[in-house]
């Protein structure tokens, strides 16, 4: 526990008992891009896995819509302290894209357009693992003021999605 | 030596307020000393953690303010009707009383001094960050040209006003623009209204010179400006951005 701050309760909202300590509940969604929303092409998308070995799997904008999608609602947990409980997400799972390569990659470097770049633990990424449910990304949608990004698990690594 | 440096960044540390000032009716600046400050650089944040004495706890992101200066911080923080910390923060907080927060924070929205041009586009209290970049490009005497777009509700609004004022005084270098959304000075050439492609850009601030832009502010003020410079041809790769608030929102 902290340093007692004198003459401050807080105040905990609806909800609250939800969220882990430290963090704010939103129910607008909080959009967190480091620069310009990308402008990316529809007929030039792709979203390409390349494995440790260099084998690489890419699927254009219609190939990836024909792909089974699905629905899931989470709690997402930001980093930078908000909250946003029972967030719907409609995406294709990432265990569905990683069937088509083969890895035993411990670890992924997720790149987006817009040059942002992540890494974390494949076995986040990946819903076959026990205790990790949600992994979804990319939808379509089109640049606005509040852009949900394509969600590539539920530790909140954003990717972006194209705009069309 | 990085590990040590990310610890440094994730610890808590107890600050004392040395002094606070208002900024606007609403905002205020508070500063801070802090012990075992690692020091920090321009348009760098930190995490601040107010404890209730029954052990709840909330925290919340602020941009530093000030320049780079040992271990004094600088934050400036604008009272949100129905904030949970910033109304404390900013009407209740005073002198001698004690702080917690963790940083710095960030390695990206950050400017070092170099001979390039930066261009500044700030919406309300999106200005902290880029005023602590100003204050640093005049404590480290670098003389690269600097233009601050600022758009305000209302000229009572402004941050740091009497200041910028003074600093471009003698100061070729620094140009400061304000954009009025709802109420101009008396006299002000235009109507009040939303920030335009016609205010980003000004003689010697075209995008062939290829300025570092830096843009913060609410969601939406951001997007419609960073639309606005992509549009005018600037690269954005040289457009970084800050965001806060939720979406939609647009001072």
């Amino acid at each position: 526990m902290g340093v007692v701050t004198p003459g401050w309760t807080g105040r905990r909202r609806p909800g609250g008992e939800r969220l882990p300590p430290g963090q704010y509940l939103v129910t607008d969604f909080p959009v967190l891009s480091a620069g310009p929303t990308p402008r990316v092409d529809l007929a030039s998308w792709e979203f390409r896995v390349t494995t440790e070995t260099g084998q690489a799997r890419s699927w254009d904008w219609a190939s990836f819509r024909a792909l089974p999608t699905e629905r899931i609602t989470v709690d997402l947990h930001c980093v930078t302290k908000w909250s946003k409980l029972r967030t719907p997400w409609r995406g294709v799972s990432v265990d569905a894209l990683l069937a088509q390569v083969e890895t035993s990659a411990g670890f992924a470097l997720a790149r987006s357009y817009g040059g942002y770049t992540t890494n974390l633990p494949v076995a986040i990424c990946s819903a076959a693992r026990p205790g990790s449910r949600s992994s979804t990304t990319a939808r379509r949608s089109e640049p606005s003021t509040a852009v949900p990004r394509g969600s590539w698990c539920r530790t909140c690594t954003c990717g972006s999605r194209p705009s069309g | 030596m990085a590990g040590a440096a990310v610890l440094g960044r994730l610890t808590w540390r107890v600050s004392t307020v040395t002094s606070v000032r208002d900024e606007t009716a609403t905002a205020r600046t508070i500063a801070l000393k802090i012990p075992g400050w690692p020091g920090h650089r321009a348009g760098q944040h930190v995490d601040v953690r107010l404890t209730s004495a029954d052990g709840y706890s909330a925290q919340r992101s602020y941009s530093i303010a000030s320049a780079p200066d040992g271990g004094q911080v600088e934050l400036t923080v604008q009272r949100l009707p129905d904030g949970e910390v910033s109304p404390y923060l900013a009407q209740v907080l005073d002198a001698g009383d004690l702080l917690e927060l963790r940083g710095p924070i960030g390695g990206w929205f950050v400017w070092e001094p170099a001979p390039a041009p930066v261009l500044l586009i700030a919406g309300g209290s999106g200005v902290v960050p880029l005023m602590a970049m100003i204050r640093a490009r005049a404590a480290t005497g670098t003389h690269s040209p600097f233009r601050l777009v600022y758009s305000v509700r209302a000229p009572g609004d402004a941050f740091y006003a009497a200041e910028l004022a003074e600093r471009q005084r003698g100061d070729d270098g620094l140009h400061v623009a304000y954009v009025y959304t709802r109420t101009t000075p008396p006299g002000w050439p235009v109507p009040p209204g939303r920030i335009g492609a016609g205010q980003l850009t000004a003689p010697g601030w075209t995008p062939d010179r290829s300025p570092a832009v830096f843009v913060c502010g609410p969601t939406g003020f951001v997007e419609t400006a960073a639309n606005l410079l992509v549009n005018a041809g600037h690269d954005p790769r040289m457009i970084k951005t800050e965001r806060f608030g939720p979406s939609g929102g647009q001072s």
